[in-house]
């Protein structure tokens, strides 16, 4: 283990009898020798052609149109005619462009609504679905089961269930008496982000769900026990044992959910079309509208690049925010 | 770097070129023609027209060109158009949108036909309103091809229980608003007009027809200044206002206002409407569903009427190297044969007006009105037009969406839209034509 090493116990040392006191995080004093052996180079060498593959996928399928994105960026790129270079033109009109910031507003506001609820709402279904009982296999599936359904699929079918005057939910609701079963669900701002919102977690608090079960099955039963012999109750427990030992985990539902809120779109594009008025227009769909129906495709690529950046340095301070989980004091 | 590094990055190296001339290289582009073979031209084409079963009739009968027809769906068309061309790998043909006849032109796009369209001998027959989206700096850079004029299409049967004249239909604004609350009154889920409110591109087709035959503009001229004229020209608030009523009246599924054209046209055609503006291809359908459907050109506020000239147009694309071979084909395309078959097996309109026989007449009457009114109709001549009109969240789209729906001020609301759109129309105009 590392942190025996560090201090120099060996296993059966009358020092271990001592708790260890809590330390900060600092680097680790003794790095694994690397042989230099021709059995060592051999060995790397291999490594290096297993992973190989894997690193011309990325490179052919990522790292060259990153590449071409940041080309474009640079140019005035119509959809016909000649491309121009014209320097960080694009990026300087960014800076004046009223309704990138909009989208970017919304989509971060989207991104604060969305993942406490996916976070908070997956734990919880994971906690039920942990214990050893009868049939909780199947709940796990019944969880998991909206992740594999597309989702061009399910937005479209929610598309029609809040038709009004002809979907389910509109006829329920008047059934209960609650409605007069025609309200608009995407022409007002607040009830199409309820709904999307709705759909979304539907969707995809499964994934969060498997991943906190597979983190939470490394934690030692007997903490738990050891925790309740203490007097600890349920909270306590999750709390003081389960959380600080699923840091990891957490740190990986967090960077994913965050990343699958800020590039929001085809719930978006479905539903709302970023309506009414712009309304519910997220980062990723204003990008699409200057490409796709401006026909700017330079000035789209200097958008992406810079929502690229910021996922970038959103994701390294959630990584750093929750490093150390796992094994730490 | 230790050598096990430097072998790896120099395999990875080597893959990533092999990838990228395997990616440079160029595909696809149509086959030479040898001594003896048919020529093979390409041919893209809009998803719901006529062009498939024409490309196929022309092979039938012409032993020396074959045309090889590739449907392309509407939403990516020109896009998927532009990274073609841009890779040599486009079409030689080309089957578009009307409206996008002048981006084309002025991007040089689609080649100069000038001399062979004014060659044709039918040329003063042909749509004058395509043939000016066709033109640049007085040059054709396109033919017209088909002519998909609006009307307005009413329910004959429930007009009837309405107590309405199924053989007069509304010819003013006013007569539009009483036949609609009318028709509501019958119940049983009927509405009597339909908008549909989130799909720019269907609004203007069925909006600006309104506003023109009561003498409106809605575009100034085709250049780098030009904007949009809604708040100059009180048709338009006029119009708006009209819909507004029947919005408020009731007169309209609420589900309208969310249609973004997806499924625009299947309640009329299931016999709930009582009226739809829209293109005449709908009524075999509505036929087929038990409606009785009656035609008529789409009016103005005290009278007149219009159409917005939707349609297609032909344009051979630059980088062909079949030019005689395309032009043979495009010409058949604008003959009597391909036209009659534009009407009678697709209920779409022919570009050509000396077709308005009274033989034509009889044998196809709701394309015929719409014949005869696109001799009278309109259509924006701009490099802008998706990106100002069709875009869910476009000027005009957020305007009638306001003003309609939400009962906002036409007159603050339109100089807004006047505003944003010129904005946008001269960024597009920046962006796509240079400077």
């Amino acid at each position: 283990m590392g942190r025996r090493e560090e201090s120099g116990q060996q296993p059966g040392d009358p020092a271990a009898a001592r708790p260890a006191p809590a330390r900060r995080w600092r680097p680790r004093l003794t790095r694994p020798r690397r042989s230099t052996g021709v059995l060592a180079r051999r060995r790397a060498r291999t490594g290096m052609l297993l992973t190989a593959p894997a690193f011309a996928l990325v490179a052919v399928f990522f790292l060259l149109p990153l590449g071409l994105v940041v080309y474009m960026s640079v140019h005035n790129w119509p959809l016909f005619g000649q491309t121009r270079f014209i320097g960080l033109a694009n990026y300087r009109e960014m800076l004046h462009d009223g309704t990138f910031g909009h989208s970017l507003l919304f989509t971060a506001k989207y991104t604060a609504i969305v993942t406490p609820v996916q976070i908070v709402l997956g734990y919880l279904l994971a906690v039920m679905v942990r214990r050893k009982l009868r049939g909780v296999g199947f709940f796990r599936t019944v969880y998991f089961m909206p992740v594999v359904v597309g989702f061009a699929a399910s937005a479209y079918a929610v598309l029609v269930m809040i038709t009004p005057g002809i979907g389910v939910v509109d006829t329920i609701l008047k059934a209960l008496g609650l409605d007069n079963g025609q309200t608009n669900w995407v022409t007002s701002p607040g009830l199409a982000l309820l709904v999307v919102i709705v759909l979304i977690t539907w969707k995809t608090v499964g994934i969060a769900m498997i991943l906190f079960m597979a983190g939470m099955q490394a934690v030692p039963e007997e903490l738990y026990e050891a925790a309740k012999v203490d007097g600890a109750g349920w909270w306590a427990r999750e709390f003081h044992v389960t959380l600080p030992l699923i840091r990891r985990t957490m740190a990986l539902v967090l960077v994913l959910t965050v990343a699958g809120s800020v590039l929001a779109f085809d719930q978006f594009f479905i539903l709302t079309q970023g309506g009414p008025d712009n309304a519910t227009l997220t980062a990723v769909l204003w990008i699409y509208t200057t490409a796709f129906l401006q026909y700017r495709f330079g000035y789209a690529a200097a958008l992406s690049i810079v929502l690229l950046i910021l996922l970038v340095i959103l994701s390294a301070v959630q990584i750093r925010a929750l490093r150390g989980g796992g094994e730490t004091d | 770097m230790q050598p096990p590094y430097r072998r790896a990055a120099a395999g990875a190296a080597a893959v990533l070129s092999l990838a990228l001339v395997a990616a440079c290289s160029s595909g696809g582009g149509s086959s030479p023609s040898s001594s003896g073979k048919p020529t093979v031209i390409s041919f893209w084409v809009r998803v719901d027209n006529p062009s498939v079963g024409l490309a196929r009739l022309f092979n039938q009968t012409h032993k020396n060109i074959k045309v090889d027809a590739t449907v392309i769906p509407d939403a990516e068309y020109v896009t998927k158009l532009g990274a073609a061309v841009r890779g040599h790998t486009g079409p030689d043909v080309a089957d578009f949108d009307d409206i996008n006849a002048p981006l084309f032109a002025a991007t040089h796009i689609t080649e100069n036909i000038n001399s062979e369209v004014n060659s044709l001998s039918f040329k003063k027959y042909l749509n004058p309103a395509e043939l000016g989206l066709a033109s640049y700096n007085g040059q054709y850079y396109a033919a017209p091809y088909i002519n998909g004029s609006s009307v307005m299409m009413y329910n004959k049967g429930l007009f009837r229980q309405a107590g309405l004249n199924p053989g007069s239909p509304p010819t003013t604004y006013a007569q539009i608003l009483t036949d609609s609350e009318k028709i509501t009154k019958l119940g049983h889920g009927i509405d009597g007009f339909t908008i549909p409110g989130a799909c720019g591109g269907c609004l203007v087709y069925t909006v600006w027809p309104l506003i023109w035959a009561s003498g409106g503009q809605v575009f100034s001229a085709f250049g780098p200044d030009q904007t949009t004229t809604y708040a100059k020209y009180p048709q338009v608030a006029a119009a708006l206002e009209l819909y507004r009523k029947l919005w408020q009246a009731g007169t309209v599924a609420s589900a309208d206002r969310s249609q973004n054209g997806s499924t625009w046209g299947a309640t009329f055609m299931s016999g709930k409407e009582g009226i739809l503006f829209g293109t005449p291809v709908d009524i075999p359908v509505a036929a087929k569903n038990g409606v009785d459907v009656g035609v008529a050109p789409i009016p103005g506020d005290t009278g007149g009427y219009s159409t917005f000239v939707g349609g297609d147009e032909l344009g051979i694309i630059n980088g062909t190297a079949h030019q005689s071979a395309d032009w043979t084909f495009i010409k058949w395309m604008l003959g009597q044969q391909a036209q009659t078959y534009v009407a009678s097996a697709w209920y779409l309109v022919p570009v050509r007006s000396d077709m308005l026989t009274p033989s034509f007449e009889s044998k196809y009457p709701d394309v015929a009105v719409a014949l005869k009114a696109s001799e009278v109709g309109s259509v924006p001549k701009t490099v802008g037009f998706t990106a100002a009109t069709e875009d869910p969240n476009s000027p005009w789209v957020t305007a009638f969406e306001q003003v309609v729906f939400s009962g906002g001020n036409p007159a603050t609301v339109l100089k807004q839209a006047d505003s944003s759109s010129k904005q946008i129309l001269q960024q597009q105009y920046q962006q796509q034509l240079g400077g």
